[in-house]
């Protein structure tokens, strides 16, 4: 079972962000969201007591902005619950800002053993543009921190940022592969609702065209390639043996636990270890105080209030198997798609020993042969 | 009832002149509506006739007047504005002795002010003109009189000067209704005659005949029967109009009102056709009937397929209230299955689009309007085309006729070498042109109607900054050089999107709906080459290049919902789309092209 807690405070919120994050929030709320969080543990302990915990990923917010009290108090706290604690990679998420030499520290005491930093740019520009509150300096000092305390870690990159050229990119892509033996290179994606979906409605920002940024998906995927950073995911590079297996879980549908507000999870097991009849997805709310309270006026984790519920049916988890499957380089078994007319995406398919996967460019037009085959 | 206190009389204007306006100030004076009842524009019944300011659908009135102690009867028969609808307009002129002439005091006379006024002295009515809107600040009420006097030829002496908006002036149109309007004649013991000037579907007494009695009289149980057809009816019930509908024992000679006879079909109480008695036959009908042809020609698909019968039932409830809308199934390789619909004009087949979409809930794609042209082949036989997929291969044909249409146009003079432009652009030829004052030039061209229902009034308006106005009327076909552009795209040819057009107008029409398609088809996952044809020969070209790129969105924490629905929205997309060969064609394309201009 891969286990993912949610911290979801920050610092500042930045422009393109649509995760459930909240900036600006006293101590007394991160107090009592921690101390939802750590009974929601609890609860989560008794409900799968007969799951053994794979892997741990704490994302955020700003898991960086965390004390080293604060770490060292979560992870315990993992540890008592759970008597045979012994994941075989913990992750934590961390901004350069905040990714101190003690709170780096901390993490590795607690048993943290991978790191993914937000670094998002290289360019001073592009992380003012997007209201990143850390420059390109910062990141390359907090890079140095947690190589030296860290063997395995990830940096994060986002392509079609406003003053993203190719020269940049190609720049940004060597830089991070000659840092780290791990990097995921997202491609901005504009939510409604966020402050650079309003800028670029009003036009007070330009973002690069989307055959552009498949330019730079492109130059990224050559770049980290050279360095031996292969694309296991339409997004993740890593050197071989260095793929996040928190992340592969998911698209490989794993069974997985989300602590905390807006933390999603996929559950296939009840209390007693036994097979459901049928899988469930369900996400706790975004809301702090939705969160807090709900877990705080009931005993037990599935009388948790939860935001989206869907019990999966056969066809769902095979759409779903195919969906996520076909984000990777193993892509998915051929009968999976048995029946189904595969001519109109032959071209961006590759059949080999009994499976199927996307090419390249099929990565990169994925809803589309997804739409055509599912 | 005494003739003498009769009066049947229209009111026409150019549009917008304040023609409705003016006839509820009237039913609201005469009493016959309360003015606590009153909604504005009471004879316009359908809310797009409310929204446009338009009269589409024909209405009547009775009103009561007192005038010196005596008791007229006034018969208010409410004319359709718009030149789609000039024979209704000329039957409903024809039900009357009289015409108030609505012009505006701030625009002055337009082209249908004359149109109007031709139709009325057609129908030999007695004009009374009426200057509208004295209340703006810009109201030119003597300049206006002129125009007139000078452009019509009317006296104007003593014509009321009136605000219907504000009410001003209004007694003075009652009373010179009587004073000048002459009243109806005709024979009450004559054998029957009756003028339907409008019928209309009632879901309760079939389909009425709205009807001007010139000679006889009719009441419930008489037997009657239609010039036109010979069909016979037993009347159920005679009435007026109040404006709601009221019984009355009979109606006789000059009376104006409603017949209902149990008729299933609005086709079978045509406008213009004579009523007269089965028992008592007149020998001859009245002059002027003919059968309504339709003049544009447009596919009407349902966007959502599978609502085909949907739109069957809505454009047949619409037919029982409009015998001039005509539609036959057809089928297209794109749309799949919809109807070759015929309307009387651009707005008429607006109307009736909108109609269907708004009070039968339906999502309509239309395809660019046609005409019907004659086409002789060379085998001598002779065919009706009004849909472009039916035209046989070119080397089949030996000749094609096209119809052809007066137009008049009013426009002040500064525009004048604009319009010459315009109209030689769209094959016109030249006719007329006179100034009828310093200010303005009446033009009078012969022009395609295919290339009036294109873009010409849009580009008119445009080119004139709206002060032009445009009327026109049928006359007859010409031998065109016509041919048939079909539209390719990836190879397949989609029947939806082919027109016939005039030769030197295909290399431009094909490129401009060639790049409108570029940009209405979205980029899918291979090159699309959009290709326009003459024959099998390409003339114009552009590509939609492939998809690069998706939305990519991460799956973060394990947040698959947000994928899923992503992937739902895309395949609901494509849900709406339609299948030309292996591409996706979003709806919205096929209406683009309605929108090619030539001068862009």
């Amino acid at each position: 079972m891969l286990l993912y807690i949610h911290f979801p405070f920050c610092r500042s919120k930045c422009a393109y962000c649509d995760f459930t994050s909240y900036a600006n929030c006293g101590e007394a709320l991160v107090f009592s969201y921690l101390t939802a969080l750590n009974r929601e543990i609890a609860f989560a302990s008794e409900r799968f007591a007969h799951s053994r915990i794979d892997t741990v990923y704490l994302g955020g917010g700003t898991p960086s902005l965390l004390s080293p009290k604060q770490i060292e108090g979560l992870f315990a706290k993992l540890r008592k619950s759970f008597p045979d604690y012994a994941p075989v990679e913990v992750t934590a998420e961390v901004n350069p800002e905040s990714a101190t030499s003690d709170v780096l520290a901390a993490f590795r005491d607690a048993g943290v053993d991978r790191i993914s930093m937000g670094v998002q740019s290289f360019s001073d520009d592009n992380l003012r543009a997007v209201g990143r509150i850390h420059t390109a300096a910062e990141a390359r000092a907090a890079i140095k921190r947690i190589d030296q305390l860290f063997d395995n870690f990830s940096l994060d990159l986002i392509l079609g940022l406003p003053y993203d050229t190719p020269e940049l990119i190609r720049e940004e892509a060597r830089e991070a592969a000659g840092s780290a033996p791990h990097v995921s290179a997202y491609e901005l994606t504009l939510e409604e609702g966020t402050a650079l979906f309003a800028a670029a409605e009003e036009g007070r920002v330009w973002l690069p065209s989307d055959d552009e940024v498949a330019d730079y998906l492109d130059i990224v995927t050559d770049t980290l390639e050279e360095q031996g950073l292969m694309r296991y995911e339409v997004s993740n590079f890593a050197l071989p043996g260095r793929e996040c297996k928190h992340n592969s879980g998911y698209w490989t549908r794993e069974e997985y636990v989300g602590l905390g507000a807006g933390a999603h999870s996929l559950i296939k097991t009840d209390a007693k270890g036994e097979k459901l009849p049928n899988e469930i997805r369900f996400a706790s709310p975004r809301d702090l105080n939705a969160y807090i309270g709900g877990v705080n006026c009931v005993s037990a984790f599935d009388d948790v209030p939860r935001a989206e519920m869907s019990v999966l049916s056969a066809d769902e988890i095979r759409a779903e198997r195919i969906m996520l499957g076909l984000r990777t380089r193993d892509g998915i078994p051929e009968e999976l798609l048995s029946g189904r007319d595969l001519s109109r995406v032959e071209k961006f398919t590759v059949r080999e020993g009994g499976r199927i996967r996307l090419t390249r460019d099929g990565l990169s037009v994925m809803n589309s042969v997804l739409t055509e085959i599912i | 009832m005494d003739l003498s206190h009769i009066r049947n009389f229209s009111i026409i204007a150019h549009i917008d002149h304040g023609k409705s306006t003016l006839a509820d100030r009237l039913i609201e004076r005469t009493g016959t509506v309360s003015s606590r009842d009153m909604s504005d524009q009471l004879l316009d019944n359908m809310d797009i006739e409310k929204e446009r300011g338009i009269t589409i659908k024909l209405q009547t009135c009775r009103l009561f007047y007192d005038y010196d102690g005596e008791e007229y009867v006034f018969n208010l028969i409410d004319t359709p504005g718009h030149v789609d609808f000039t024979y209704e307009v000329s039957r409903s002129l024809a039900a009357c002795e009289g015409a108030l002439l609505v012009v505006d005091a701030t625009q002055g006379v337009e082209a249908q002010t004359l149109s109007n006024v031709y139709l009325a002295l057609d129908n030999d009515l007695e004009i009374l003109p009426v200057i509208n809107k004295i209340d703006l600040a810009s109201a030119d009420a003597d300049a206006v009189k002129k125009e007139i006097e000078d452009i019509i030829g009317l006296d104007t002496t003593g014509c009321p000067l009136i605000s219907a908006k504000e009410g001003i002036g209004i007694d003075d149109v009652l009373r010179m209704i009587v004073e000048k309007l002459p009243p109806p004649g005709g024979d009450p013991e004559a054998p029957l005659k009756a003028l339907i000037f409008d019928s209309y579907y009632d879901n309760y007494r079939g389909a009425i005949s709205m009807v001007r009695i010139v000679d006889g009289c009719v009441k419930a149980g008489d037997k009657i029967k239609m010039f036109s057809s010979g069909k016979v009816f037993d009347v159920v019930e005679v009435g007026v109009y109040a404006p709601g509908m009221r019984p009355v024992s009979s109606l006789s000679a000059g009376e104006v009102g409603y017949i209902a006879a149990s008729i299933k079909n609005v086709a079978d109480t045509a406008v213009g056709d004579t009523i007269t008695s089965y028992d008592r036959p007149a020998a001859a009908p009245l002059k002027g009937y003919k059968k309504v042809t339709p003049m544009v020609f447009t596919g009407v698909y349902p966007a959502d397929g599978a609502r085909y019968n949907d739109l069957k039932e809505a454009l047949l409830k619409l037919q029982l209230n409009d015998a001039s809308l005509t539609f036959e199934a057809e089928n297209s390789k794109a749309l799949g299955f919809g109807f070759r619909c015929g309307f009387l004009g651009l707005l008429h087949m607006e109307i009736i689009e909108e109609r269907l979409e708004r009070e039968f809930d339906l999502d309509l794609i239309t395809t660019a309007p046609g005409v019907s042209y004659h086409v002789t082949k060379t085998n001598g036989e002779k065919l009706i085309i009004d849909n472009p997929t039916n035209l046989p291969p070119a080397g089949e044909i030996e000749s094609i006729e096209e119809p052809i249409v007066k137009a008049t146009i009013y426009t002040p003079p500064e525009y004048v070498g604009q319009i010459m432009e315009l109209c030689q652009e769209k094959r016109g030829v030249f006719i007329d042109m006179t100034y009828v004052d310093t200010s303005r030039v009446q033009m009078t061209y012969r022009l395609p109607l295919n290339e009036i229902i294109y873009d010409f009034f849009d580009s008119l308006k445009s080119r004139t900054r709206g002060y032009a106005s445009l009327d026109y009327e049928p006359d007859g076909y010409e031998k065109s050089d016509l041919v048939r552009l079909d539209m390719l795209i990836n190879g397949d040819m989609c029947d939806a999107l082919s027109l016939i057009v005039h030769k030197d107008k295909a290399y431009a029409r094909g490129r401009g709906i060639a790049e409108k398609l570029k940009d209405a088809i979205p980029r899918q996952l291979f090159e699309i080459p959009i290709q326009a044809a003459i024959g099998g020969k390409i003339i114009a070209r552009e590509t939609v290049k492939a998809l690069r790129k998706d939305v990519l969105a991460k799956c973060y924490g394990g947040d698959i919902t947000r994928k899923k629905k992503l992937l739902e929205k895309q395949k609901e997309g494509k849900k709406r789309m339609r299948r030309v060969g292996s591409v996706e064609v979003p709806s919205e394309a096929f209406v683009s092209i309605l929108k090619v201009g030539d001068d862009k």
